[in-house]
């Protein structure tokens, strides 16, 4: 089996098969310009080492996944969290890294990847009030005080 | 301050994340529209994408079943599903309270603030299961939606005039000719004093929904209906702050069925003449 080179962006070789590197539709489209297997590194400038085996890792345990149904969304409105269990636990890593794969996936143009990585952000989002959800991503409350202001009073009146 | 910590390192959070992905990870959240109405507040962005976005707007109607197949889509706001599942309490042989419950808050006759009180379960998702109450009042789990611009959102859509790739997707349904004009929607009220569960009041209205009626204007006419005929029945002192809480559910002639209560609002009988004009749409009452 032809293997390839990816060179992560702080310059680490990493040899994957052809195959599970095409689960990445930017390296797929690449390598098809390219022709044939290149000899050389091919460089992914916005992933790191650690990112890029994340990512790798996933690649090799769904290389044999069937292409998604085209018409996939056409056929249920709502798209569904549930997340198999492989992925459930792969996707057990901090919030850095998991932000990180999303990114990748999202770069690397691996949409079931970048899909399992969103459900699992929604996950965190259900269930969460406002606030919680901020604390969890750390996201600054950009509201102004008028904006506020509403829900502030009401507070103040539950409070006495 | 905190800002300037996270951005001085290179580790990565949400908002690094380009904002195609912030919408990416929402539209997640389109079959939970407590999850939309508790991200909505967050921040700005995004509250533009859930509130402000078509194809968020779209996904919050979900179509009425009728034997006319699709016609009529209800805001999700109305699936206070769980609601009217009424299974009585084992011990009290009461109904369970409304799990998710749309509240006014009104004082001297006017209604001051719109509050969404999700389902009690809502903040236990991912834990175990809770039977705990109902957050009251002040507490966190009660989000003030007065704002939100999804109170001005349509109570109800004729989906033959969803935009065009949603007509794609329902190809095969049949269309409305007329605009769909009136909706009969019995609407049951729980009319409590400040303190949670006394019901002080508690009487089934019927209203009548016109196609482009807004949630907020629903809400508004309910409530002043609502006091009129509490002024005329009770010696309620409307100087005082009381709340209504409107908990909704949709009926259908001949007898109720869970399955459709678990989803929708209400059950339109729709009549169609033979040239395909809506004749009328009628809702009886179940009970």
């Amino acid at each position: 089996m032809s293997q390839i080179i990816l060179l992560s962006s702080d310059n680490v070789e990493m040899k994957v098969d052809k195959e599970v590197a095409e689960r990445s539709i930017l390296i797929k489209n690449m390598l098809e310009d390219v022709g044939e297997t290149p000899d050389q590194a091919i460089p992914i400038p916005n992933v790191n080492e650690g990112v890029l085996r994340k990512v790798i890792e996933w690649c090799e345990h769904h290389r044999n996944d069937p292409p998604p149904p085209a018409d996939e969304d056409s056929d249920s409105r709502k798209k569904s969290t549930d997340i198999e269990e492989w992925d459930q636990k792969f996707m057990q890593v901090d919030q850095e890294m998991l932000f990180e794969i999303i990114l990748a996936a999202n770069y690397l143009d691996i949409k079931p990847l970048l899909d399992v990585g969103c459900k699992t952000v929604a996950n965190m989002i259900k269930g969460k009030s406002p606030e919680e959800i901020r604390k969890t991503f750390n996201i600054q409350n950009d509201f102004t005080p008028e904006e506020e202001d509403q829900i502030r009073r009401e507070n103040e009146w539950a409070e006495e | 301050m905190d800002q300037t910590i996270s951005t001085s390192s290179n580790a990565k959070g949400i908002n690094d994340l380009p904002a195609e992905l912030h919408f990416e990870i929402l539209s997640y959240l389109t079959d939970n529209i407590t999850s939309q109405i508790s991200a909505s507040k967050v921040c700005h962005l995004w509250e533009s994408i859930i509130l402000t976005d078509s194809y968020f707007q779209l996904l919050r109607y979900t179509p009425l079943q009728t034997h006319h197949s699709e016609l009529i889509a209800v805001n999700q706001i109305f699936n206070l599903t769980e609601a009217w599942v009424s299974r009585p309490d084992p011990i009290t042989r009461q109904p369970e309270s409304p799990a998710m419950e749309l509240r006014c808050k009104i004082v001297d006759e006017e209604v001051i603030a719109y509050h969404y009180v999700p389902d009690k379960n809502y903040y236990a998702y991912g834990k175990e299961y809770n039977f705990g109450p109902p957050p009251r009042d002040g507490e966190p789990g009660v989000l003030d939606i007065s704002r939100s611009t999804i109170l001005d959102e349509q109570c109800i859509r004729d989906i033959s005039i969803l935009p065009i790739e949603e007509q794609e997707w329902n190809e095969e349904v049949p269309r409305l000719t007329a605009p769909l004009e009136e909706l009969d929607i019995l609407t049951a009220i729980h009319f409590r004093g400040e303190y949670y569960p006394d019901v002080i009041f508690a009487e089934p209205v019927n209203f009548l929904v016109k196609g482009g009626l807004t949630i907020r204007q629903l809400l508004e006419n309910i409530v002043s209906t609502l006091i009129a005929s509490m002024k005329s029945k009770s010696d309620l002192d409307t100087k005082k702050e009381h709340y209504v809480y409107l908990a909704m559910r949709y009926i259908r002639e001949g007898g109720c069925n869970e399955c459709w209560f678990r989803t929708y609002l209400c059950h339109p009988d729709v009549r169609i003449s033979e040239d395909g004009k809506l004749l009328n749409v009628v809702i009886r009452d179940a009970m």
